[in-house]
């Protein structure tokens, strides 16, 4: 049965019908044809798999992200980070890293994170002679940090998947949030050293002050949100909806930028965004349920760590097949799908739960910028105007650099772990 | 649709706001909050579907789909599209059948039938299958021409 | 050859999953495999009863949290300080009171084949202490998403706060709430010590566990069927409440060893007293006689 039910996704995978409908038709082959389970259960396990209220902070985290862009935030953090790197040659590249970084410690998905950043900075990058595949490219890559970096909703699925503290995840993925920024910045200031690009990228940038001043309630944002769940006010999920009200304070108070028309745009956007995902959930959700009752988990992390001995051949395994499946398929029905079983297999060889789901997360946000399958790649693309085959060359030295990092974080889990193991007693 | 959806996300925004108003501003618990949270959700992704899908946001690996051109692509556009249905009109089915099996099941927490809860999936669907036939015909002018 | 699908809620090495164990090796064992049992995890409670329900599993077992939402009836066992001991809360469910409760369940499709134990609640703070119930008013105390217990504590002045279980041991961590109630295996086998400072054995509600099975597929069974579900039902009986005083008594222990503080309630009519006045509204809800009958139990 799933073998049945694996082939008939591949092959509707193939022919371009939807992830999130072919996860669900799948199981539907599975369920009708190989199965005595009544068919009810169809319907069950999509509302079961829903049902969770931590994931309530899917829909708030994106919907805090879009209402920051229109209330004028993501603009003022570009302003912000280019009037301390702009003067470098390169600046406006590292603006980008730098932007994202500091956006994805306020929303919690990495399309947020591009279409606020994205439209802001892919065109004042084209305007200053950057080449349109490197800009979309470096756009793309950066957004990642948007999922590593707290909050994150891939951490929040993971951690309602496997039963992992997410806060404790949460703060395994600051370090190497930072460590890939970091990467990420000597890689583009290099680059454009090597080739001439962004000579005149601090131009016409505002003074340090006046940058700082005018985005200061952005910068209070993340600590806002985290000290919210640190400081023992709110959980997770509602630290969300928090995101949520400040990001209408500052845009209709404090920054005075939001309209009621832009504010409705950026609520209906969320919804989409959202029903999207979170329709991927409820599929896998499906898709878990009759791996599941076939004892499929059971058998996968036992054969895992019969096949591979110890934890280091176990994690570069997991990680060269999360990269593959990263290549295919969305994130989100990844971690639902594959979190529970390639956990069970870590825990089991003694690797920790929280950073093994660091190393999840870091590697399938990889996938978000690996074709075919690449919904950064697609992001950019649609806001830079351009092909995803022009952005293919540059890309290539952006997975080597975060391939590069995931196996630094992979092998040294201190990375992870030093500050949630600060949070325990 | 996006309309109803987007509502659906109002209530659920506005439950847990309360839920956390009300435990630290007001010392006053909610109960309800967070069941209403989850329903309304549900709620908003069984609604919100149908306009993403009207408006082709649903990833997809889409390499062959691409590739292809006239015929070929109109019948691998009908392919999908039909698969598509396929999983819709089985889901309003046995979602219909599903949200009068619970009828007498209680929702912990809000106190009403899990039938509110469950029938957002036939309600959706039905939407959903008309979202994916809107997509097709739209998309199907701009195969033909 | 049948199949029986039995899912708990718990580890395998638990309460509920000894439970399943005995009811497998029994009813394998009487039928000589003519029902092979097959016991699976699924956490969500509701879910397992809903899928019982729905025929996707034969059998389920887990604590009677969410029963209340599909037989109301059973919500009364709920009610706090309704039993003074195991021996009163196991004597009653194993009596009359127990099976007309059962009996209840056949309406909803489900058959009600026996009442395992998760043993009776107790309440762990973080750094506030309780000497008497008065400590309690204003407190914010995780409790389970379930009207009856919510009623009783706000009738104590608490601010019940229901929330996720698996949000509980950050919210405890971080203070988000004050403490929270359990049965002694449940704060073990989740380390919610952890977070916290005070254990106060207040035994305040019984939490009752449940067996059920689907009432078509028990009744499509024949005799010999159903008679070994039967008894494999009494064996898990038997391995559950054995391993409930089991965790209890070295639960205690262990967790006075790893550093909790551990604080026998001398004065639990003071805890009676300060959640009686929801008794009203309960005795509206359940009637007068039935709240009565159970508590003037006596072993015959
Ligand atoms: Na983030
Ligand atoms: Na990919």
């Amino acid at each position: 049965m799933t073998g049945a039910m694996m082939t008939a996704m591949l092959v509707l995978f193939a022919i371009s019908v939807p992830i999130a409908i072919a996860l669900c038709l799948a199981s539907m082959v599975g369920l009708f044809g190989f199965t005595t389970l009544p068919a009810i259960i169809l319907p069950q396990q999509i509302f079961i798999a829903l049902d969770k209220f931590p994931l309530a902070a899917i829909p708030f985290f994106i919907l805090a992200g879009n209402l920051m862009e229109v209330g004028g935030m993501s603009r003022r953090l570009v302003e912000f980070a280019r009037a301390f790197v702009g003067p470098l040659q390169g600046g406006l590249a590292a603006t980008c890293v730098l932007t994202c970084m500091m956006f994805s410690a306020i929303s919690g998905s990495s399309i947020a994170t591009m279409f606020a950043v994205g439209t802001v900075l892919i065109p004042a990058m084209r305007q200053y002679g950057y080449p349109v595949g490197f800009t979309a490219a470096l756009m793309a890559v950066s957004a990642e940090l948007g999922v590593i970096i707290p909050p994150s909703i891939p951490m929040i699925l993971y951690g309602v998947a496997t039963q992992t503290s997410i806060p404790a995840l949460f703060l395994a993925g600051v370090l190497p949030g930072l460590l890939i920024a970091g990467a990420l910045l000597v890689t583009v200031l290099t680059w454009c050293r090597l080739r001439g690009w962004g000579k005149r990228d601090g131009d016409a940038r505002l003074d340090r002050w006046t940058a700082t001043r005018r985005a200061i309630w952005a910068l209070l944002m993340p600590m806002l949100i985290m000290g919210g769940i640190y400081g023992g006010v709110t959980t997770p999920t509602e630290a969300s909806i928090i995101a949520v009200a400040y990001a209408l304070l500052v845009g209709f108070v404090l920054h005075r930028e939001m309209t009621w028309t832009m504010m409705l745009g950026a609520w209906r956007r969320s919804v989409l965004t959202a029903s999207v995902i979170m329709f991927i959930i409820g599929s896998a959700g499906v898709l878990g349920y009759l791996l599941n009752r076939q004892g499929v988990p059971d058998a996968a992390a036992l054969w895992l760590t019969s096949s591979f001995e110890g934890p280091h051949a176990l994690m570069l395994a997991i990680n060269l097949m999360l990269f593959v499946v990263g290549m295919f398929i969305e994130t989100g029905a990844s971690i639902m799908v594959l979190g529970p079983i390639l956990q069970d297999a870590a825990v089991r060889v003694g690797i920790d739960s929280v950073h093994f789901g660091t190393v999840m997360i870091v590697n399938l946000a990889l996938g978000m910028i690996t074709p075919p399958l690449g919904v950064n790649l697609f992001a950019a693309a649609q806001i830079a105007q351009c092909s995803v085959t022009v952005m293919l060359r540059p890309l290539l030295v952006f997975v080597a650099v975060i391939v590069a990092c995931l196996l630094v974080i992979t092998f040294v889990p201190a990375i992870s772990l030093t500050l949630p193991g600060l949070m325990t007693r | 649709m996006a309309f109803a959806a987007s509502i659906a996300l109002a209530v659920a925004a506005l439950a847990s706001f309360w839920q956390v108003m009300g435990r630290f501003v007001f010392q006053i618990p909610s109960t309800w909050s967070e069941a209403l949270t989850r329903v309304a959700l549900i709620w908003m992704v069984m609604l919100g579907i149908s306009t993403a899908l009207r408006a082709g946001a649903f990833v997809a690996i889409d390499l062959v789909r691409v590739a292809l051109r006239g015929r070929p692509r109109f019948a691998l556009e009908l392919a999908i599209t039909l698969a598509c249905l396929a999983l819709f009109a089985t889901l309003f089915w046995l979602g219909w059948e599903m949200a009068l099996r619970v009828q007498r099941q209680e929702m912990a927490g809000l106190g009403i039938s899990m039938s509110w809860g469950y029938t957002a999936i036939p309600v959706g669907s039905a939407f959903a299958g008309l979202g994916v036939v809107a997509h097709f015909l739209q998309n199907a002018k701009g195969v033909a021409s | 050859q049948t199949t029986l699908t039995v899912t708990h809620s718990s580890p395998a090495d638990s309460h509920f999953g000894v439970a399943a164990i005995a009811f497998k090796d029994a009813i394998e064992k009487e039928t000589d495999g003519g029902i092979n049992v097959v016991i699976q995890r699924v956490d969500n409670e509701r879910e397992a009863i809903e899928s019982t329900q729905l025929g996707a599993q034969e059998c389920a077992m887990g604590s009677a949290g969410p029963l209340g939402n599909f037989i109301p009836e059973t919500r009364v066992l709920d009610v706090p300080f309704l039993f003074d001991s195991y021996a009163h809360a196991r004597g009653v469910l194993d009596s009359e009171i127990g099976d007309e409760l059962l009996a209840k369940f056949d309406a909803r499709g489900l058959k009600g084949v026996a009442w395992l134990e998760n043993g009776f609640r107790n309440l762990t703070t973080g750094s506030k202490t309780v000497s008497g119930p008065e400590d309690m008013r204003g407190m914010k105390i995780r409790t389970m998403e379930n009207e009856v217990h919510m009623k009783a504590w706000q009738a104590a002045g608490v601010l019940p706060t229901p929330m996720a279980f698996s949000e509980l041991p950050s919210a405890l961590q971080q203070g988000t709430v004050d403490g929270q109630e359990n049965p002694i295996p449940v704060i073990l086998s989740n380390n919610l010590d952890m977070m916290q400072k005070h254990l106060y054995l207040t035994r305040h509600v019984y939490s009752p566990g449940i067996l059920l099975c689907n009432l078509d597929f028990f009744e499509g069974l024949d005799d010999a069927g159903r008679k070994a579900v039967q008894d494999g039902a009494k064996a898990a009986v038997v391995a559950n409440r054995t391993r409930v005083e089991q965790d209890e008594t070295q639960g205690i222990e262990t967790l006075r060893g790893r550093g909790i503080e551990v604080v026998e309630i001398t004065n639990r009519d003071a805890f009676r007293d300060a959640m009686s006045g929801a008794n009203a509204d309960f005795e509206a809800q359940f009637g007068a006689d039935l709240l009565k009958r159970i508590r003037d139990w006596k072993a015959q």
